[in-house]
């Protein structure tokens, strides 16, 4: 009699253990789910490799398998960590770092040659490319404060056409021109730098 | 006839570790451009810089997410789908380096119940639901629909765990940690009762032709010992169908092909072949 009874607390407890399981994998996985729309709102927007979708398309279409960065000849692309949220494990560049050089010397870019998704779309030029748009602050550019330096127009692979220099010979950005690059950010002398390209981000 | 004393390690346990060993290994010197073997993660891979494989879950999730394919993503995971198809869950044991990572913290775990039984105690084993699993899947691809984020592509703990490896570490060894000591708690938990990838190769490989086969003649002379269940990694109850419904195989979907029945039969019964579908 003692055993039944004791083989009978076995099982029951074993129910409520399985059921307190079930609770606690419903609560996780809905938890989780919040989450993840939760880190959708809070994901910084950064700026992606050239032919990347507008950002949530791109954060979508992305399977977070690293071939881009690993095809980078410039080791500019780098995986986003957890400090990413919705982006974790997604490509991205800091042009301060290490600007996008547009992969020259190679006939096509190998970021987008490697990526398996849809994320990183062919582009037919690369003036296609809309990675961001460079933003000059003019309180600390040298230029605008009056001593001469064209770093960042030299260093721009469309001069004259992406960053203009006025008559007094400060550089003007045409946003119809930017590409989102870097290179400008990566050459301007002052610290921090005073030319920053901004993602397009979801525009 | 000759009855061989069971190893603890033996030649398929070998065998499959080595194979996960190297498939890491070699995507780890997929980060240098001197290697152009095998370049990728565990959710897309390419093979000398040709042929691209895609995990077909994480593509599948991308594709629900963004609402957008493309025929290069849908041939890379194809032959992947295909090969699961035939093979079953057989990465799990043969690639999965989180399944390696996990394998032999179960040896560590067998260590410290050993040394705690010398006490009078031993370690845990509370055991989920193993059809949990599919719940997890279903839940990952609906989140992923909805939120337009491939969820479990972005959080899976195989991927981290490859990316950390190939990319340096990262936060998400956490988790891979979080897992590892969930193991003290309920045994091979992850692989047997959570893992969502597991779930899809286990649907995937529902008719796999590659399977575990049962010898019949000696199988029936035998004692029927249970060592095969004993030491199968996934609980797989591995001469089940076989005493009760006659079967000559090993139909549990879950059966990640490790061999590790094989290496545990003392009479060499079981062995790995192809089965002729009518016989499911």
């Amino acid at each position: 009699m003692m055993r039944l009874v004791h083989k009978a607390t076995m099982k029951n407890m074993q129910t409520r253990r399985q059921f307190l399981a079930g609770l606690g994998i419903l609560f996780g996985l809905s938890a989780g789910g919040w989450g993840a729309i939760a880190a959708k709102r809070h994901t910084p927007i950064q700026l992606r490799p050239p032919g990347a979708q507008t950002e949530n398309d791109f954060l979508a279409a992305c399977i977070r398998c690293g071939l881009c960065v690993e095809a980078c000849p410039y080791h500019t692309l780098k995986l986003a960590d957890a400090t990413q949220f919705a982006g974790i494990g997604a490509p991205y560049l800091s042009a301060r770092e290490v600007p996008c050089y547009l992969c020259k010397g190679f006939a096509d870019l190998k970021c987008i040659a490697a990526c398996p998704t849809p994320a990183l779309q062919p582009v037919k030029s690369l003036r296609e490319i809309r990675m961001g748009v460079a933003v000059i602050n003019r309180e600390t550019c040298l230029a605008w404060q009056g001593t001469s330096c064209r770093a960042c127009w030299h260093a721009c692979p469309y001069p004259n056409e992406a960053i203009v220099l006025d008559e007094l010979g400060r550089a003007l950005v045409n946003e119809q021109v930017c590409i989102g690059c870097g290179l400008c950010d990566y050459a301007c002398v002052t610290e921090p730098s005073s030319i920053i390209v901004t993602p397009r981000g979801n525009t | 006839m000759k009855i061989a004393k069971p190893h603890r390690l033996d030649k398929w346990t070998l065998a499959h570790r080595a194979s996960a060993m190297l498939f890491l290994a070699l995507l780890f010197l997929g980060r240098y451009e001197w290697f152009p073997f095998l370049k990728g993660s565990a959710a897309s891979t390419r093979l000398f810089n040709a042929i691209g494989f895609a995990d077909p879950l994480a593509a599948f999730e991308a594709m629900l997410a963004s609402r957008q394919f493309t025929v290069a993503l849908l041939l890379s995971a194809g032959l992947l789908f295909v090969l699961y198809a035939l093979v079953g869950r057989a990465f799990c044991a043969w690639i999965c380096p989180l399944g390696l990572l996990l394998e032999l913290n179960d040896g560590l775990r067998t260590r410290v119940n050993r040394f705690l039984r010398r006490r009078k105690k031993s370690l845990p084993d509370f055991q989920l639901p193993r059809h949990t699993k599919y719940a997890v899947l279903v839940v990952f691809l609906i989140l992923s629909l909805v939120v337009q984020l491939p969820i479990f592509a972005t959080v899976s703990p195989i991927n981290l765990l490859a990316r950390s490896v190939i990319f340096g570490p990262d936060a998400g060894l956490l988790l891979v940690g979080a897992i590892v000591a969930s193991e003290y708690v309920s045994r091979r938990a992850w692989c047997i009762a959570l893992c969502p990838l597991g779930a899809f190769y286990s649907l995937l490989g529902r008719f796999a032709p590659l399977r575990i086969q049962i010898d019949q003649e000696n199988e029936k002379r035998g004692k029927q010992c249970g060592l095969c269940a004993y030491y199968c990694p996934m609980g797989i109850a591995v001469l089940d169908d076989h005493i009760k419904k006659g079967k000559v195989a090993v139909n549990d979907p879950e059966c990640t092909r490790c061999g590790s029945c094989m290496d545990g039969c003392p009479r060499g019964n079981l062995r790995l072949g192809i089965s002729n579908p009518k016989g499911f």
